[in-house]
């Protein structure tokens, strides 16, 4: 059977997990289509955190789990971009899981030639690996998924352990683990803020003289890692990879690329 | 028991109280009208009468006659130039916030697209 043809890909996530880092991620993900040059649409569903809309200024917030009318219409609204971003709120799952099932979005999203890719966090705790299965079992091969890590949050031992993680091995699931950012990183981004009166994103962060060079560095390492990463699984966050633009650079390591040897570590060669 | 019945000195002075209220007089205002008539009262006094009065409580055989109902009066012949409709089939139907199905909820103002689309910004 030919694989249908994508012209939009549509990025959500379904877990009811609060505080995993669901909505860092789709930042991190919005960060690197900005940096490829693929136009990105975005809209902030989770009206406890408005962590999107509060960084993103032209993000509306639309409560779409209030009713299933407002997210038929979240979903008739969706524009022609190639990638369409939404931030769910916590405790949703039951809900979006239900609507997706009897508004039949996903046959209705095939017919615009659109994909869904879940981002999965492999959080240990039962709520998220409740829901991790329940979206699962309600979507199964129907979308394209990505395995998303977030050490700094939780531990993910449990799910690498189970038969799904070795289910999305053996169909090589992308995998996403977000770097952890320091306490006073934060902290610095948040006066930032505070002084320019608006939510910094990483992106903007990062080039905030206010900030001090090392937390400057350690946003870059973030967002150098989340590029990194999000373009080695462009072929779910993208229609096609072909619309990336601008690509990262990569440097060679050079002390990766070569072991230390156990008998001689001292024998160094430049 | 028996005897003349209580009646409050400011009975006799209830219309020129009401009148003075519905002018927007304070109640001290009034206070001060009555004493001009010689009437020595409080604010409070003056107050809790006209409350009382509002609830219409009179005292057995107190009781004042029923109210004559106003009659209808004639309404003022039609100016001629608006005509007279003679059938109500010959008015134009109300307008109506329905289509066709009266089930069908009214249509909604178009919304503004929700979604936000970010220009790429390749140099970040």
């Amino acid at each position: 059977m030919p694989e249908p043809k994508i012209n939009h890909r549509f990025i959500t996530c379904f877990q009811s997990s609060g505080r995993i880092g669901k909505s860092t991620m789709l930042e991190g993900v919005l960060a690197w289509a900005s940096f490829a040059g693929v136009p990105a649409a975005i809209v902030d569903c989770d009206g406890e955190h408005l962590t999107l809309s509060k960084r993103f200024p032209e993000a509306a917030f639309v409560d779409a789990t209030r009713s299933k009318d407002e997210f038929l219409q979240l979903m008739t609204s969706m524009p022609d971009s190639p990638i369409s971003v939404a931030d769910f709120p916590a405790q949703a799952t039951e809900f979006l899981l239900d609507s997706m099932q009897s508004l039949r979005v996903l046959d209705a999203l095939e017919k615009s030639e659109t994909r869904m890719t879940v981002l999965m966090f492999a959080a240990d705790d039962p709520t998220a690996t409740a829901s991790m299965a329940k979206t699962y079992r309600a979507l199964g091969h129907r979308v394209d998924y990505i395995v998303v890590k977030n050490p700094a949050r939780f531990r993910s031992s449990l799910f690498d352990e189970s038969a799904l993680a070795d289910l999305f091995r053996q169909n090589k699931v992308p995998l996403i683990e977000l770097p952890a950012v320091t306490a006073t990183t934060l902290q610095q981004i948040n006066a930032a803020s505070a002084e320019q009166r608006r939510h910094l994103t990483l992106a903007e962060a990062v080039k905030m003289r206010g900030l001090h060079q090392m937390c400057r560095f350690e946003i870059e390492h973030f967002l150098n890692r989340v590029y990194v990463q999000c373009e080695d699984a462009a072929r779910v966050l993208v229609p096609d990879p072909a619309l990336i633009k601008n690509k990262v650079t990569r440097l060679a390591d050079r002390f990766a690329a070569k072991p230390v040897d156990e008998f001689s570590p001292l024998n160094i060669h430049e | 028991m028996g005897g003349k019945p209580f009646q409050s000195k400011l009975e006799p002075h209830y219309d020129s109280i009401r009148e003075a209220r519905r002018n927007r007089q304070t109640w001290q205002a009034i206070v001060e009208m009555l004493a001009a008539k010689g009437v020595t009262t409080s604010r409070p006094a003056v107050y809790s009468f006209m409350k009382r009065k509002r609830k219409r409580r009179y005292a057995f055989g107190m009781e004042p006659d029923e109210p004559i109902l106003p009659t209808v009066a004639t309404l003022p012949s039609r100016p001629k130039s608006i005509p007279e409709t003679s059938n109500l089939s010959d008015l134009p139907p109300p307008p109506s916030e329905f289509e066709t199905d009266p089930l069908s909820l009214p249509p909604k103002a178009k919304a503004k697209p929700k979604w936000a689309v970010l220009k790429p910004n390749p140099k970040t």
